[in-house]
Formats: structure tokens, C-alpha cells, sequence
């Protein structure tokens, strides 16, 4: 490529960057088109059982409580009107726009927050451009099932150890953003990979989208924290109604700080020794490939392909989800476990 | 024509937090006449309707509709005999589109496709906007809202209208137009008006009998010139005058002017001050 | 702020595309996005972006408006373009250094990145097309046809009804927020954000209730019964017709141009 060609294709990736990162940053709809129609459709497959589930769920409390169906709407409604509140982002000087998935999933518990944020994002997808029509599901999946889990999930646990509202609510809203955040993440690499291994296209997104979504996460968990407690001081009924607190006698701001620290702590470590960002060093060679194997190809001695390669396909992915799920099926299990005594206390 | 069409005996509230509403309220609302309930805020005015048309249960005491008592009826029937009209529109109009809402009433009574679009035409018509079947609510003015709430309960073909401040939040021209609507339909339709306001101004022009709330109580009750011929008992009641009225009370107590009566209206002060010429 | 380019006004217009039954538009949407995710050149996406254009021009809505509600899924669209530039291929057509790092941009990502950002314009623009043309109510009455569950409906229309209640309430607040310092400083936005987000939930949590009292007080027995869609007009079936030749030459130009 001539010199002038070259000057001008950097100019125009300089500009693209540029534009790109300080373009508004929602959080993390899959726009319209992107996705192939398989993958598109596999998304749908995965959220429909939740959306079922939410059906069901729905109709079981409306016959209990018949003013549930307006209420639901209504969240729904703030959930939308929430997502369009502009947060300004003091990293990247634009705004924010946060997802809104954990203040419902607070509210109303992960299924019927994933059945209302679905509407929320298809009324999102026909006005504002915001996801798709046929993104819909992969964005019902990473907005609707990984953002309500992991918000409803850090919730419930941090308040079983006493943690504050203000704390409870942040970690919840800043998980919630951040969930699906990295589930979009993949969502996009799994579909767009291509020949090359996942991983790689897969930690680069995350590293692409750092700069806006990881202060997202914190500005998201914020505002949620806020509103809890706003809502706790002025109406503690609403929340003691939707059984999110006790009426009176929480622990508002200060408090649990340790705790969420103590998890922050494992957490960093797990991250670490998996190597979320294994895909990272196959844009950086170390001095393993570009010193030592060279030396032992001079001398006749090439490196043995390993007996479990896991450098083949998704093979690594594989085994991952293989150990999350796992993982996850013995912890739910044992759950109750770690709380059944304090309900013996009671009695 | 004069038969009471609702009656209340002994009729107490207490809110569920232990808050009295309302205290001891007899009251007789006769068929076809247009009533109001005059009262200031938190006086019991829109507990008193709620009570009314069943949305809330009486403490103590029992209510009537046409003798027999509304706890004992089925909530549908009340319901399509006794509507309301509610004040916030919002809460009221549910609905995506005009048509939509106002179908709403007249499907759950039960009535076919065809049925349900004739009241529909017909409220649409009655309310002055026959043209706005398809129209979405977001869209609306507060004004032509609040005549979609009304043509809402309208195609239900009620007996009783209970109106919880139908004008609040109108302009003058809409004020107006709502009463002279309500009035209307009072008088051509015979269905009996409950309205629950706080504008005096409102009372002597279309209303034929008034009971002032004041604190859960009923302590005036009457014609609109009986009540206001006791203008201390009205201001205890944080309420005033009429203007015209406050303005020949004045005349008559510090300007020394010998008028027969209390002019309420613009009409009955002309009529006063033709005969002082 | 909040109202950025809510498309809705357009849609109650009346117009010979909102005149057109929804169902037929749907499946005009639903096809031609078909067409577009399976396509393997850009032709397709793109006609169909200027066919969206062209319709919905003719209906006198603004190009800018268009164009703005395009400029949102681009940003998404352009990283994942970038990306498979410099992650997908074989043959490069550029190199440099940028910040120390030495990147190599490749033939096949900058064919496939283009594509994708042609598929997002046309795709995006069918989904402005079907909104700018169809009111939601009757979007949502649709898909009531298509058997869609009803409590999904019923609560996909309370939403919709009172995302515009909120929204006034909301923008209301805000300013009053506002003109009282509150938006002074991050740390303190963050907090008159919370309040506004508290005060929301509030609003719609009171909203609900008195709702349900008017429901209840017009005989609601749990289901909200909505209107009938109608019948296929002549006018329909010509407009479905118009649609199906046209993704028809579409598919055989992307089949032609494979």
C-alpha cells in the first residue's frame, strides 16, 4: 500500500476510534444486523424458557395479588424511562445511559425482570434504535437473564450478611452492568469469531469496551444504590411490600464494607489465576515462542503438541462452562445450607 | 323521580393506619338530582365516593342502592350501575388508544362486539369528540382527557356518576365546557351526579343540592342559597363564598346596601341590581 | 433529553404506509431482515436501506431524523468493524504502529467489517421504517394475531402507555432538580439522579394502585380485552404484493451476485 494510501487508512482508524469510543455509550445493546440469523435465533431459544417461565410466574401472582399487573407494567415503564436517564461519565466527558435490569430485578425478582426488560428493549429497539428486532433475544439474554441474576444474586447474599442497602444496591447495579457487559461481549465474539479462536475476539471486545462500560458499571451501581435508599427513607411500604426489606431497622448506608472487600479480593484472585485474558497473549508473543522454541527448532527439537490441546476450537470455553456449571450446580444445592440455621434460630 | 336512589346510615371510616376519614354520615342522594359534595382537602370527599361506588368498605354503617345493601351485591353489578370518574386521568385512561379505553367498561359488562362499538360511538358522541376513536391517549390535552374519562363511564351506561373534582386542573373554557356537559347529561339523560369539588364558584350554577364535609362531618346540608346564607359556618369549613355572593355580602354588611337575599350568580345579580335602579 | 427522536408522532400520522394492515408490514420487516442477515454481499442490505429511505420519504419524514437514529447502532457496528479489520484474514493490506503496538489490517476483515456495517444500516432502517409507520398499539395487536401471549400484550401495552406518563413526571423533576443546583458536580448529580429514580419508582408504585381502583371500578376481571384487528383490505393485499416482488428481486440479486 502506497505511503499516502497508508497515512490516509490511519487517519480515517484514528478518527474512527476516536468517534467511536466517545459516541454515547448505552449499555451494550446489540444493534440490529449484526448478528447472524442463526445465532440471532439460538439467543431467542435460549430466552424463551425464561420468558415462559415469567408467564407463569406472572399469572401465579396476579391471582394472589390482582393489582400486580398494573404494577408490572409500570415497572416496565420505569425501567424504559430509567435507561433514558443521561448519566455523565467523568472518564470519557459524554453520557451514559444506564440498563436499568438490576433496579428491577431487585424489585420484582430475576424472572419478571427479565419478562419486563424484554418489553423495555423492544420498545427500546422500535424508538430509539437501541438493539433489534431480531437482537432482541440475545439482548433479552444479556440485559434481561445475566444482568437480573447477577443483580438479584449479589443482592440477596449481600443482605443475608447485613450489608448495607446503599452497598447492596451499588454491588447489585454495578453487577448488573457489568454481567452483561461481558455477556454481550461473548454474544458478539461467539457470532463473529469466525476462523479465529473465540477467546481472542472475545477479550478484545471486553478490552474495547472498557473505557465506557466499566464506569458505567459504577455510575449504574451508584444510582441504584441511591434510589434504594431514597426509596427506603421515604416509602419504606413499597419496598417492605415488594419484600425486597423489612419495614424498619436497616442498615442504610455504612456497613458490610469488609465483606463486599473480602469478595472483591476472591474474586480478583479467581479472575487472575483463570486468565480471563489468556486470548490476550497471542497478540503479544513472550519469550517462550519467540526466544526458547527457536532455539529448540535450530537444534532439531520442536515442541510435542500437548495431549489435551486446548488450543483447538472452543475446546477451553468448553471446559469453562463445563466448571462454571458445575460449580454453580454444587452451590445451589448447598445454598440452603449455608442459611437453613439461622431459620432453626427462629424456631 | 324524588325516590333516594343512595343511602347512607351511620356511615364511618377509619383508614387502615387508624386515621378517622369519615364520622357518623347519614346522607340521601335522590334519583336524577345533581349533588355536591363541598369540602376542602382532606375534608373525606373522595373517601365518601370511594365508599359510594364499593372500591372501599365502611367501617361501620351500611350504604343502600336502591334499598338494598352494596356489600351484599355483586361488585359487577354495582359497578356497571355506579361509576366514577376519577380526578388524575392518567390513572384512569389505561388503555394505548381512545377507542380502546372507553370499549373497555362496556366488554367486561359482558356485551357483544357490536354492542360495545355503539356505546362506544355514542359516549364518543356524547363527550363533543366523535372523531377521536383511534387517537393514542399519550397524545391528548388534559381537557380532551378528562372528556375520554368521562365517555369511559359514559358507555357504561351508568345510573349514578360519581365525579371526584372533575374540573381540577382546567382551564376556564374547559371548566365550563365539562359542567355544562355534566349538567346535560343530568338533566337529559337522568342520571344522578355525585361531584366532590371544592369550587364554590361551580355550585349555584349547576348544582340543585349541596352537603358541606368538613373533617368527616356532615355539617350543612341543602339548597345552594340555604348554605351559603351561613357564610361563617362555610369559612370554619376552610371554604368561602361564591364571589358574587362574597361581593353582596360585603355591600350588604359594610356598604350599608339593602339587597333581598344572597345573589349567587351572575344572573341573580343583574336581576338584584335591575331592581335597585 | 429524554424524547430524542421518539418516533411516535410519525406513526399516528395518516399516510398511505400507516393506512397499509401492520401484520403485512411485519412480515415485509421480518422477511427483508431475513434477507439482509443471510446475505454475503452488501447489495442487498444497502438497496434496502435506500428502499426504507425512499418510503419513508415519500411520507415527508425529515431524512435528518432518519439519519440520527441511524448514527446510534453505528457505534457498536463501527467497533466490531475495526475489529474485524485487524482480526479476520489472511491478507494484509496494511500495517503501522499505533502507541507502540504493531497492528496489521487485513483484505477479508475490511470486506466482511464493510458488510456488516451494511447490514446494520439496512436492517436498522427497516426497523425505522416499521416504526415510523406503524403505531405500537397496533404493532402490539398484531402480534396478538401472530398468538403472542396475552399477559406478554397486556403488559407490553400498560408499559407503553405509561412510559409517556413518567417521562413528563420525570422531566419535570429533573428540571426542578436542576434549577435548584442539583446536577452541580458529579458526586452530586449522582445523588439527584438516585432521588429522581427513587421519586420515579414512587410514582409509578402509587400510579399502579390508583389504576387498579379504576379497573376495578370498570369491571376488570384480570384481562384487558383488546379491540380486533381487522380484515385484509384490497389495499393489502396490493401493498403485500408490492413487498413480496420486491424481496423477491432482492433474493435473486443476492443469489445472482453469490
Amino acid at each position: 500500500m502506497r505511503t499516502h494510501k497508508k497515512r490516509l487508512f490511519s487517519i480515517l482508524v484514528v478518527l474512527f476510534f476516536v468517534f467511536f469510543i466517545t459516541q454515547k455509550a448505552y449499555a451494550m445493546h446489540i444493534s440490529e444486523g449484526i448478528l447472524p440469523l442463526k445465532w440471532a435465533g439460538l439467543w431467542f431459544l435460549v430466552a424463551i424458557p425464561f420468558l415462559i417461565k415469567g408467564i407463569f410466574d406472572i399469572k401465579k401472582k396476579a391471582s394472589l395479588t390482582p393489582s400486580f399487573k398494573p404494577l408490572l407494567g409500570l415497572i416496565g415503564a420505569l425501567i424504559f424511562v430509567i435507561s433514558c436517564m443521561p448519566i455523565p461519565v467523568p472518564t470519557a466527558g459524554t453520557c451514559s445511559h444506564p440498563a436499568g435490569t438490576g433496579i428491577s430485578a431487585i424489585l420484582i425478582g430475576p424472572i419478571m425482570s427479565i419478562f419486563v426488560t424484554s418489553i423495555a428493549l423492544l420498545i427500546q429497539a422500535l424508538f430509539l434504535a437501541h438493539g433489534g428486532i431480531t437482537t432482541w433475544g440475545a439482548d433479552i439474554v444479556s440485559m434481561g437473564i445475566a444482568g437480573s441474576f447477577a443483580a438479584f444474586i449479589a443482592f440477596k447474599i449481600l443482605r443475608k450478611f447485613n450489608v448495607s442497602l446503599f452497598l447492596s444496591g451499588f454491588v447489585a447495579g454495578l453487577l448488573a452492568d457489568w454481567a452483561t457487559y461481558i455477556t454481550t461481549s461473548f454474544e458478539l465474539a461467539s457470532a463473529l469469531h469466525g476462523s479465529k479462536p473465540i477467546f481472542s475476539l472475545f477479550s478484545t471486545i471486553l478490552v474495547a469496551f472498557i473505557p465506557t462500560q466499566l464506569p458505567l458499571g459504577i455510575l449504574e451501581g451508584f444510582l441504584t444504590g441511591g434510589m434504594i435508599v431514597f426509596v427506603y427513607k421515604r416509602r419504606p411500604d413499597i419496598l417492605a411490600s415488594l419484600g425486597v426489606v423489612k419495614e424498619n431497622g436497616e442498615r442504610i448506608i455504612k456497613g458490610g464494607a469488609k465483606i463486599i472487600g473480602i469478595l472483591l479480593i476472591s474474586l480478583f484472585l479467581f479472575a487472575n489465576s483463570h486468565s480471563v485474558f489468556a486470548g490476550e497473549s497471542a497478540k503479544w508473543s513472550g519469550v517462550d515462542e519467540s526466544v526458547v522454541e527457536k532455539v529448540a527448532e535450530e537444534h532439531g527439537r520442536s515442541a510435542w503438541t500437548p495431549f489435551i490441546n486446548t488450543d483447538q476450537g472452543d475446546l477451553l470455553l468448553f471446559v469453562f462452562l463445563l466448571a462454571g456449571a458445575a460449580g454453580g450446580f454444587v452451590m445451589g444445592y448447598n445454598f440452603r445450607k449455608l442459611f437453613a440455621k439461622k431459620q432453626d434460630e427462629k424456631c | 323521580m324524588n325516590t333516594a336512589i343512595i343511602e347512607t346510615r351511620s356511615l364511618h371510616f377509619i383508614y387502615p393506619d387508624g386515621a378517622p376519614a369519615l364520622n357518623d354520615i347519614d346522607l340521601s342522594i335522590k334519583r336524577g338530582e345533581f349533588l355536591g359534595i363541598l369540602g376542602a382537602n382532606g375534608s373525606g370527599k373522595t373517601t365518601l365516593l370511594k365508599l359510594l361506588n364499593g372500591l372501599l368498605s365502611a367501617t361501620k354503617g351500611e350504604i343502600y342502592l336502591e334499598k338494598e345493601k352494596i356489600r351484599s351485591l355483586d361488585k359487577d353489578f354495582l359497578f356497571s350501575r355506579v361509576c366514577t370518574m376519577f380526578q388524575n386521568p392518567d390513572n384512569q385512561l389505561f388503555s394505548p388508544t381512545v377507542g380502546e379505553d372507553i370499549a373497555f367498561g362496556p366488554t367486561n359488562m359482558g356485551l357483544t362486539a357490536e354492542e360495545v362499538k355503539e356505546r362506544v360511538d355514542y359516549a364518543l358522541n356524547a363527550v363533543g369528540l366523535p372523531e377521536f376513536f383511534a387517537r393514542a391517549i399519550h397524545n391528548l390535552s388534559f381537557g380532551e382527557k378528562k372528556r375520554i374519562c368521562l365517555a369511559g363511564v359514559l358507555a357504561m351506561g351508568p345510573e349514578v356518576m360519581l365525579l371526584d373534582e372533575p374540573t381540577s386542573c382546567l382551564d376556564p373554557m374547559g371548566v365550563s365546557s365539562i359542567m355544562r356537559l355534566l349538567k346535560k347529561l343530568n338533566q337529559e339523560k337522568g342520571i344522578t351526579m355525585v361531584m366532590a369539588t371544592h369550587s364554590v364558584d361551580l355550585v349555584p350554577l349547576f348544582i340543585d343540592r349541596v352537603i358541606i364535609l368538613n373533617k368527616g362531618k356532615i355539617i350543612l346540608s341543602g339548597k345552594p342559597e340555604e348554605i351559603f346564607a351561613q357564610p361563617q359556618v362555610i369559612r370554619n369549613a376552610k371554604l368561602r363564598l361564591p364571589r358574587i355572593g362574597h361581593l353582596f355580602e360585603i355591600l350588604k354588611k359594610k356598604d350599608g346596601f339593602d339587597i333581598k337575599g344572597l345573589p349567587l350568580t351572575i344572573g341573580q345579580a343583574r336581576e338584584e341590581l335591575r331592581q335597585m335602579k | 433529553m429524554l424524547i430524542e427522536v421518539f418516533s411516535d408522532c410519525f406513526a399516528q400520522r395518516k399516510n398511505y404506509l400507516t393506512e397499509v394492515d401492520t401484520r403485512a408490514k411485519m412480515l415485509f420487516v421480518a422477511t427483508a431482515i431475513s434477507i439482509i442477515l443471510l446475505s454475503q454481499h452488501a447489495y442487498a442490505p444497502l438497496v434496502i436501506f435506500f428502499l426504507s429511505l425512499v418510503f419513508l420519504l415519500s411520507i415527508r419524514i425529515p431524512a435528518k431524523v432518519v439519519l440520527i437514529r441511524l448514527v446510534t447502532p453505528l457505534g457498536l457496528a463501527g467497533m466490531v468493524f475495526l475489529m474485524q479489520i485487524f482480526f479476520y484474514g489472511v491478507t494484509p493490506i496494511v500495517r503501522f504502529n499505533l502507541w507502540g503496538m504493531h497492528l496489521i489490517g487485513y483484505k477479508e476483515g475490511l470486506l466482511s467489517g464493510s458488510l456488516i456495517m451494511a447490514k446494520v444500516i439496512g436492517a436498522t432502517s427497516l426497523v425505522v421504517f416499521l416504526s415510523m409507520t406503524t403505531p405500537v398499539n397496533k404493532l402490539f395487536n398484531a402480534a396478538r394475531w401472530f398468538k403472542l401471549p396475552n399477559t406478554w400484550i397486556e403488559t407490553a401495552m400498560f408499559t407503553y402507555r405509561y412510559i409517556f406518563v413518567l417521562l413528563e413526571d420525570v422531566i419535570i423533576i429533573r428540571d426542578a432538580q436542576k434549577i435548584r443546583l442539583g446536577y452541580k458536580g458529579v458526586m452530586r448529580s449522582l445523588k439527584s439522579l438516585g432521588e429522581l429514580a427513587g421519586t420515579a419508582l414512587i410514582r409509578a408504585y402509587d400510579q399502579s394502585l390508583s389504576i387498579y381502583e379504576a379497573m376495578v371500578s370498570r369491571g376488570y376481571n384480570e384481562k384487558m380485552f383488546i379491540t380486533y384487528t381487522g380484515k385484509f383490505k384490497c389495499a393489502d393485499m396490493l401493498a403485500s404484493f408490492i413487498f413480496v416482488a420486491i424481496l423477491t428481486l432482492l433474493l435473486a440479486l443476492n443469489i445472482y451476485f453469490k
